[in-house]
């Protein structure tokens, strides 16, 4: 059989739900995982700081190229010669 | 507002990031007061923690304008409003075929389920995430739609709206077990 409710009374369960409380190991999981992220963080930035770096090379490498009337297979084979 | 708080905000800025831990130690069962209600017990942990770190990430942009457990909850509400974006994707088609026509009563008569609580979680589990964040916040939480519209990131006409059609949607779902006296 159906019980039937009123909105109010729904709304009320809603309302009155119980917290689950929380300790000192929630507290712990979360360091661990803000401790783990920490530690990834100077390698995502050296990381970062490489493809910049190549990226900038790469502009240089085609203006020198553009400034020189130089073709790509040259430079490349300068490189392999160097 | 909590100067305690902004204290230990400057701290782990200025690199002691173990004292985030009391910010947590503080504020973790304020922000599980938000998420249980939000979403199933044994996932509802896992969101609190994703919470906090989320946070942590997000610390440099606090203002102190408004006290730190505000900027918490507006977080906590977000990242709540986020898995159930996430639990309808992957549901999506499971529901088109299974129980997007089951209605609350046959759930009632099948399950034999009685429980208020139950009956009104079920009823918000067949809302889209967008207006069940909106329903919750609004006619459940009695946030003003300023309020709302604040912590979800939304327009106040947006939520204005999304919170008049889901309470539309949710009476809809409710008619068969609510009774009208």
């Amino acid at each position: 059989m159906k019980t039937k409710f009123t909105e109010k009374q729904l709304f009320e369960a809603y309302q009155n739900q119980k917290t689950p409380q929380l300790g000192s190991a929630f507290v712990a999981k979360v360091m661990q995982t803000i401790d783990e992220d920490l530690s990834w963080q100077p390698i995502f930035k050296f990381a970062a700081f490489n493809v910049c770096l190549a990226g900038v090379c790469a502009i240089f490498a085609v203006y020198l190229m553009d400034i020189n009337d130089l073709s790509l297979q040259l430079v490349i084979d300068s490189g392999i010669i160097i | 507002m909590s100067s305690e708080d902004i204290e230990i905000v400057k701290k782990i800025l200025a690199g002691d990031a173990d004292c985030y831990r009391h910010l947590v130690e503080k504020h973790m069962n304020y922000v599980m007061s938000i998420v249980s209600k939000r979403i199933p017990n044994e996932q509802a942990r896992d969101v609190a923690h994703d919470v906090f770190v989320r946070a942590y990430k997000s610390l440099a942009k606090y203002r102190a304008e408004s006290p730190f457990n505000h900027w918490l909850a507006k977080i906590a509400v977000r990242e709540c409003y986020d898995f159930w974006r996430k639990q309808y994707r992957q549901n999506s088609k499971a529901r088109e075929i299974s129980d997007i026509e089951q209605s609350i009563s046959s759930y009632q008569q099948q399950e034999n389920r009685n429980d208020a609580l139950e009956l009104i979680n079920f009823a918000l589990s067949k809302l889209n995430p967008e207006n069940r964040a909106v329903l919750t916040l609004v006619h459940l939480e009695g946030y003003s739609i300023a309020e709302a519209a604040e912590m979800l990131g939304w327009s106040s006409v947006n939520v204005k709206v999304r919170a008049h059609r889901a309470r539309e949607q949710l009476r809809e779902i409710l008619k068969d077990v609510v009774d009208e006296n």
